[in-house]
């Protein structure tokens, strides 16, 4: 038990919990005639060859595909380019971004995700399995409290080109339905 | 001014048991801590200049305004002087949404953290080492500094091992930061950041993997120096070889000795010594396992010899002088992916 000449009062470090809750996007529907954008970036030949893989497979099913690689200009801040970002989702129904596979790309892969979700649309972030947990804790820091996943499996960069391929076709149907999407 | 807005809490007098609280509650780092009263806080929020509710910037991974009321808060925790905190703030300030790239650095597997380079008179009337022992050993006010700015990253950036960041093995330096000066007085070049265009009391922040030493006892000209400098730097693990990379600034801090009496005599042009640095810093392509080759090749990082170079440009490797006189010794600061320095003045309060 403390006595008033034992304890002092101080001021809290923290940052203050805004509390702030976002929507974590809707589904994207029946996929025929849909605009579904994959964002790539610098960062790993395993996502390039699974978003290829992905956009193969939503063509198929009758959607469009968009695919928009991120560049990490020097001199600035390394943002998301707003300018490229803008015109990428404004060709889009939907967004898959990726590929959170490392903590520094994790946060490049995120951010273009929340981006897109604060203009509402529906957005499916792919992490490989080690990198969900950070994926999730980044994006409910910004208040979404349950994004919409597609996991591959981690290790992934690294394996033989051919059996990463076969990781996305195998994969292909966690991804539709992480959309909420209809075939 | 504004009133100090944050919760207060009630606190042990004890500064072990208080320390241990923190620790508990998740707003200590394990050493002790000085407990952030209204008073010391208002102390230090005027002693940087700034109102207490000015923003430095949302700061990641949280996203949280980082407000000088509470960098001012974790600066009392960390010990640091009160006078430092116009240093403290311009070094947050640099590293909040700028080319540094603190969203990669707080989250990565990487054990970078921003090293604080400061050049000035404000070295000498806040004690930061730049002789001797500068990067640790030198009784000094620098690693309180660091210190505090560690606790931001905390605290208000939210940065925690093993939840929002992923940094496998971390460093040192993440606990009290790496805070050191230029010997300018002792060096043959323009000061680093006046070289990179600010004069008088700036910081430059750098993101670097850690420290490592580099020693020749041999070397006997400027030449010979700077390709055991650049060659060093250019080891096969160093983020700018990592196929994720498109840049990854580096940085070298080389002894006075080594600087003034060697290369500067056998090289007298600044440029030229960045230029001989940046050529030594690369190696043969084939010293790479085969499956690391293709993002340096995607990147056009090969050079006619087939030797894969380590940055794009002399100026991407930063140089400086500092350390005692003893020579023998460079100690290098690599970098890290798609992380730039950035120099900023210090504000005066």
């Amino acid at each position: 038990m403390s006595t008033l000449t034992d304890v002092a009062i101080v001021l809290d470090p923290r940052a203050e919990d805004t509390g702030e809750m976002r929507d974590n996007g809707g589904s994207v529907g029946l996929l025929r005639g849909k605009t579904i954008g994959l964002k790539t970036d610098e960062f790993w030949f395993a996502w390039d060859w699974v978003a290829e893989e992905w956009a193969a497979a939503l063509q198929a099913d009758g959607a469009e595909c968009v695919t928009w690689r991120e560049p990490m200009p020097q001199g600035v801040r390394t943002p998301l380019s707003i300018a490229a970002f803008e015109e990428f989702v404004g060709a889009v129904d939907a967004v898959v971004t990726g590929l959170a596979n490392c903590g520094s790309c994790t946060f490049v892969a995120i951010r273009a995700g929340m981006a897109a979700l604060e203009r509402g649309y529906p957005t499916v972030f792919v992490a490989t399995e080690h990198f969900e947990r950070l994926s999730r804790v980044l994006t409910e820091e910004a208040g979404w409290s349950d994004i919409r996943m597609a996991i591959l499996p981690y290790p992934l960069e690294g394996l033989p080109e051919a059996e990463i391929r076969q990781i996305a076709r195998d994969a292909y149907p966690s991804l539709l339905a992480s959309m909420g999407a209809i075939r | 001014m504004s009133a100090l807005a944050s919760r207060r809490m009630e606190v042990d007098l004890d500064v072990g048991r208080m320390s241990a609280d923190a620790l508990a509650q998740g707003w200590g780092d394990g050493l002790p801590l000085i407990a952030p009263t209204e008073d010391l806080v208002a102390e230090f929020v005027e002693a940087s200049g700034r109102d207490a509710a000015e923003s430095l910037g949302r700061i990641p991974p949280s996203g949280a305004e980082c407000i000088v009321e509470k960098v001012a808060i974790n600066a009392v925790m960390a010990g640091a002087p009160a006078e430092s905190m116009p240093l403290i703030c311009s070094s947050l300030d640099a590293m909040i949404d700028s080319p540094l790239w603190l969203e990669g650095i707080n989250a990565t597997t990487a054990a970078v953290v921003p090293a604080v380079i400061v050049n000035g008179p404000i070295r000498d009337r806040l004690q930061i080492p730049y002789e001797y022992s500068a990067f640790g050993g030198a009784a000094s006010t620098a690693p309180a500094i660091g210190r505090a700015m560690r606790l931001v990253m905390r605290n208000v950036a939210g940065q925690v091992s093993g939840r929002s960041s992923e940094s496998v093995f971390g460093q040192p330096g993440r606990v009290i930061g790496i805070v050191a000066g230029e010997w300018e007085e002792r060096s043959p070049w323009a000061p680093l950041a006046e070289r990179r265009g600010v004069s008088g009391d700036a910081v430059t922040v750098f993101g670097t993997v850690g420290t490592c030493n580099i020693v020749d006892s041999e070397g006997a000209t400027g030449l010979e120096l700077l390709e055991v400098i650049g060659k060093s730097l250019a080891y096969m693990g160093n983020n700018g070889f990592v196929g994720g990379t498109v840049f990854a600034d580096q940085m070298v801090a080389i002894n006075p000795v080594w600087a003034r009496d060697i290369i500067a005599r056998d090289i007298p042009r600044f440029e030229d010594v960045s230029e001989i640095l940046w050529k030594a810093a690369r190696r043969p392509l084939e010293d790479f396992p085969e499956p690391c080759r293709p993002g340096l090749e995607r990147r056009g990082r090969i050079d006619e010899h087939g030797n894969a170079y380590l940055v794009e440009k002399p100026e991407e490797i930063h140089i400086f002088v500092c350390g005692g006189l003893g020579s023998l010794h460079a100690t290098m600061f690599p970098g890290f992916s798609n992380s730039q320095a950035v120099t900023a003045p210090i504000e005066a309060a």
